[in-house]
């Protein structure tokens, strides 16, 4: 939400870059890199991957910088190319041959919310290795949304992007954009409900 | 009230991305609508819930280097090339480098260039060399032939008399004869000398056997006569002895008779 109060100095930036400044660029890449990187981490819930595709995005952007005729759609554009580059990486793990033993078992991750759901957290040290259970499970949580609900949720929740931004950066319909946000916000709440996650389990002790 | 929001509604009321109009339109459907309330509040849960996932702080951030002096970029190989070829120039310049083609060919020198030995120039060398080479080798040729000829020519003097030549070989003969003859005469008297001996030698070797012989004979024949007379001796003894027997005998038998 803060880059909002950015977004002045954001045009200002993508001007000058635009321009070739060395300064402005390393600066508008400085000011989103963390938001990208985190947009791609939700997305995948792995870091290399998060760092492959963020990389991926902030070259294209030095490239095609140029091509942007508005600074005010720099945003859309920017996540455009990151949802672009999300699904390519995704579509290219999904091709990857994977073991049975290098896979993430559905399985084990059961267990291992069975597990957060029990666990005790009297002493300071479990307390934190429970927030990054929490953290784990919220992942998963995302993670079971299909792709194109997934990208809008962590667009609007996290990244704190305008259903009419969204729209523009998945090039769909604002309509569409509610309609997924819908779904997914219904799928997550149905989800979280079945590992008994609710406001009052999580911040027990906080 | 017949109105009832949709689904897009309801997230635009949630997010508050809508018009004062329709937010008190939806306000006032939740307000006799509890069950869609509470839908809506499960959905705002949900979010705070969700809200929970912070964010991590990624490793580094990169350095990027502007791509929009692409034009130098583009002229920057060109640029080199020409530096380069300016910076050739002037070592070669520096160092008093030149080249140059004419009929002798391509010339290229540190300096002035010094021209070596011009083709008519070579082929006169060889020519020069050539013709001495010629004159020595008809001279000596020439010496030669001259000494050859005299030499031939004595010896055609000495030729020239065929009776010189056979009497030269007459006494040549003679003189292979008379060696062969003396050879001869020579193997001759030494021949007829060893013959003698050795039929001298067998002679008397022949002698000596006869004579061992006949001494051999002789010496049978007495032995031959020994026995012989011993016999005789022996016959007369035993014919004594018989008639002295025969005596005794017919005196003691005289009516016998």
């Amino acid at each position: 939400m803060k880059e909002i109060n950015l977004m002045p100095q954001t045009n200002f930036l993508i001007t000058a870059a635009k321009q070739g400044d060395a300064i402005a660029l390393n600066q508008l890449v400085k000011q989103w890199y963390k938001r990208i990187y985190n947009f791609a981490l939700k997305y995948f819930g792995d870091h290399d991957q998060a760092m492959e595709v963020t990389q991926k995005t902030f070259i294209s952007m030095n490239k095609n910088l140029k091509s942007l005729q508005d600074e005010r759609r720099f945003k859309p554009w920017l996540y455009r190319i990151a949802s672009n580059y999300c699904h390519e990486e995704a579509r290219r793990q999904k091709a990857k041959w994977v073991f049975p033993f290098m896979k993430v078992q559905s399985k084990t991750d059961q267990e291992f919310i069975h597990n957060t759901k029990s666990t005790d957290r009297n002493s300071d040290p479990e307390k934190e290795f429970g927030s990054m259970e929490l953290k784990e499970v919220l992942k998963k949580a995302l993670a079971e949304l299909p792709e194109e609900q997934r990208l809008v949720v962590i667009m609007k929740e996290y990244e704190g992007l305008k259903i009419r931004e969204i729209a523009e950066a998945m090039d769909i319909s604002e309509n569409t954009v509610k309609s997924r946000l819908y779904y997914a916000l219904g799928s997550l709440k149905k989800l979280l409900a079945q590992w008994n996650i609710n406001q009052e389990t999580i911040h027990y002790e906080l | 009230m017949s109105y009832k929001p949709t689904n897009e509604d309801l997230m635009d009321y949630l997010y508050d991305e809508i018009s004062p109009e329709k937010k008190a339109q939806i306000d006032d459907y939740m307000k006799s609508h509890p069950e869609a309330k509470e839908e809506l509040q499960g959905l705002e849960a949900t979010r705070m819930v969700m809200a929970d996932l912070n964010d991590e702080e990624p490793e580094s951030i990169p350095f990027m280097m502007p791509q929009t002096n692409s034009e130098w970029l583009y002229w920057r190989k060109y640029v080199a090339v020409a530096a380069t070829i300016l910076l050739v120039i002037t070592a070669g310049w520096a160092s008093g480098f030149s080249i140059q083609y004419n009929d002798d060919g391509l010339q290229m020198a540190f300096g002035d260039i010094q021209n070596g030995l011009t083709e008519q120039q070579v082929a006169d060398i060889v020519n020069n060399d050539r013709q001495l080479m010629l004159d020595y080798m008809q001279t000596s040729l020439k010496s030669v032939q001259d000494s050859i000829g005299n030499e031939m020519q004595v010896l055609q003097a000495n030729m020239s008399s065929e009776e010189v030549i056979k009497k030269v070989f007459e006494q040549e003969k003679n003189d292979l004869m008379y060696q062969m003859a003396s050879l001869n005469d020579k193997l001759g008297g030494d021949y007829r000398d060893m013959l003698r001996e050795i039929v001298v030698a067998f002679s008397n070797n022949w002698e000596s056997q006869r004579i061992e012989d006949l001494r051999n004979i002789q010496a049978a024949f007495t032995n031959l006569e020994d026995a012989t007379i011993n016999k005789q001796l022996d016959i007369e003894d035993a014919i004594l002895t018989l008639s002295e027997k025969v005596n005794i005998i017919a005196a003691n038998n005289p009516n016998k008779k």
